[in-house]
């Protein structure tokens, strides 16, 4: 197991109720696994806790046979890439070249590669041109593209993504799932949280979290359709899953139109 | 009244030589009442910008603005003036962390009230009047806006401005990164405003089934400019090119009847606001 997660627990400072409260879960290598689950449900919290910018106030993570301490973080960091639910958290540098410049530093990634690896990173979401600006000068979108782009370059073995698409335009969202099968075909693991249906239907599997609790660990068409559980979490099955299991509530015949829906929930 | 703009262009370095345009020559009428307008296009397009000549945050580089009656350009000695203007037109940032920075919830969303003169009593009021009608319960009042969870951000930005009770109302993006449950709450809070206090609602999306479902009139912005300003029943079928070069998409309701019509010779309506008609109508040609 590439990620093992037993028992964790967290409250923030101050608070009365956890916002984690005893999740447990492993994760293999080369999974592509969406993090669900209502605003507030504790899916940042966790995505925190697995590259150890908080601390857990019991249990424990390891990554790769490495448990999660001060002793082995980094080592850790090297394995693990996170993209932030706010772009603005991510960058450190004033210029985006520079940004993922010191990211590469940090692994230590020599001179010479550095140039095209930042390239690279930035052309995978069509950034290249935005190379030598401030981050502070970008839009919503492009923030959040030059912040998967710093990820990118570093080519993590695991990958948590908070929502990075939350404000892509559907062609860049588009672009970037296609950025992310392709790293799953390299046998990378990804953790995607997202709120965004159609996007966890390419995952393999789908975790619900639901106030610091996992209600529901399955393949992610099973948890997809199951009803009762998305209803709870203020989730929605995805369009194409929604008409399907409605149709065939109210007892619809017609099975080429089920099929056609099937085959659009289905295919990756 | 409303919002006007004439050949309205914007930089944000109109010093630099060769300087970029972030907007150019675009011209527009927004009515203070009874409007449900989605503005959507490409990343970096502009609609951010677009958005903050709504309420004077921006003045226009080149060209003129009028928000309420008062005219906004570039040379102007009072400025005092554009204080009223925010009190009609509240803006919701596409980032939350810009908007709020109270210490806690509960005076965030109390601080325009204040600000335009209500008496403290009073504007706890209309504050938690706000924060109920996004359903923002008491538990998070004494709460920093800085504590909250994404989401819990963002709708708390959106309690902010409901509060200013302003005519129109100007929203960023406002379902990005909410969860579906709470997304259909919030948008479905704005039709309301819209239909039944007769406000005109302004929002950017990227959720094509959203403006479909929801707005009246849809604003293409792409290449800095806007191109098409109409109906989202005109641009889904008749713009093929527009929807391809502004980096946009269908619906969902669309795109499924339309392979189900191609596919099996069936003839469904493509232009069914929500996925509970679609599934009304295909039970129906059962
Ligand atoms: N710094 C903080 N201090 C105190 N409480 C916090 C803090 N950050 C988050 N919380 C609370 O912890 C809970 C979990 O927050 P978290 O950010 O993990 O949620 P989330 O699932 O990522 O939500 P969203 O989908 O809105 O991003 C929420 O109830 C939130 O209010
Ligand atoms: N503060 C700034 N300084 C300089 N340029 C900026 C600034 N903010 C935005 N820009 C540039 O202006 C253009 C329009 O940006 P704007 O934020 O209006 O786009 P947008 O349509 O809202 O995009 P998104 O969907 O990604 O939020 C972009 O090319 C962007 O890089
Ligand atoms: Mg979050
Ligand atoms: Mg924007």
């Amino acid at each position: 197991m590439l990620i093992e997660v037993l028992n964790l627990v967290y409250k923030y400072e101050d608070e009365t109720v956890n916002a984690l409260d005893g999740v447990s879960f492993n994760i293999d290598k080369g999974e592509w696994v969406s993090l669900i689950g209502h605003n507030g449900s504790g899916k940042s919290t966790l995505s925190k806790l697995l590259i150890g910018i908080l601390s857990a106030k019991e249990g424990t993570i390891k990554i790769d046979g490495l448990a999660l301490n001060e002793e082995n973080i980094y080592e850790i960091r090297k394995k693990i890439g996170i993209v932030y639910q706010n772009p603005d958290n991510q960058f450190v540098a004033t210029s985006i070249e520079d940004d993922i410049a010191f990211g590469l530093e940090n692994l230590e990634v020599n001179p010479q590669e550095m140039e095209k690896k930042i390239d690279d990173a930035l052309n995978l979401v069509g950034m290249i041109e935005y190379k030598y600006e401030m981050p502070s000068n970008l839009s919503g979108g492009e923030k959040q593209r030059a912040a998967i782009a710093s990820i990118l370059a570093m080519e993590p073995d695991i990958l948590i993504l908070d929502e990075s698409t939350s404000m892509l335009d559907p062609k860049g969202r588009e672009d970037f799932i296609n950025v992310v099968k392709s790293l799953k075909e390299k046998g990378k693991t990804i953790i995607m949280i997202t709120h965004n249906m159609d996007e966890a239907l390419l995952s393999d599997r789908c975790i619900v979290l639901y106030n610091g609790k996992i209600i529901r660990d399955g393949k992610t068409l099973d948890v997809l359709l199951d009803y009762d559980c998305l209803a709870k979490s203020s989730l929605e099955m995805p369009t194409s899953l929604y008409l399907f299991h409605e149709l065939k509530k109210n007892n619809y015949k017609n099975k080429e139109v089920l099929n056609l829906l099937w085959e659009l929930a289905s295919k990756k | 009244m409303g919002i006007s703009l004439k050949e309205v262009s914007y930089s944000y370095n109109p010093k630099r030589k060769g300087t970029k345009y972030a907007l150019k020559n675009v011209s527009l009428e927004i009515n203070e009442r009874d409007e449900m307008i989605a503005i959507i296009g490409e990343s970096g397009s502009g609609k951010s910008t677009l958005v903050s000549l709504f309420n004077a945050l921006k003045i226009p580089t080149l060209g003129e603005a009028n928000v309420m009656g008062i005219t906004i350009k570039k040379i102007r000695k009072r400025k005092e003036n554009y204080n009223s203007i925010r009190k009609h037109v509240g803006l919701v940032f596409q980032f939350s962390d810009y908007q709020l920075f109270e210490e806690t919830v509960l005076n965030d969303v109390m601080f325009a009230p204040m600000n335009f003169g209500y008496k403290k009593e009073e504007a706890k009021e209309i504050a938690i009047k706000a924060l109920n009608l996004v359903g923002i319960d008491e538990s998070f009042y004494e709460k920093s806006p800085f504590q909250l969870s994404g989401g819990e951000k963002k709708i708390v930005s959106i309690a902010g401005i409901l509060a200013m009770e302003p005519d129109i109302l100007v929203f960023d993006e406002p379902t990005a990164g909410l969860d579906p449950e709470t997304k259909k709450k919030m948008i479905e809070l704005f039709r309301v405003l819209n239909r039944d206090l007769h406000k005109t609602v302004v929002f950017i999306t990227h959720d094509m089934n959203i403006v479909m479902e929801y707005a009246k009139r849809v604003i293409v912005v792409a290449d800095r400019t806007i191109k098409y300003d109409g109906t989202k029943e005109e641009l889904f079928l008749n713009h093929l090119d527009i929807v391809k070069d502004a980096h946009i998409d269908y619906p969902d309701t669309f795109i499924i009847s339309k392979m189900i019509n191609e596919k099996l010779n069936k003839n469904i309506n493509q232009l069914l606001e929500s996925k509970e008609e679609l599934l009304e109508e295909l039970l129906k040609d059962e």
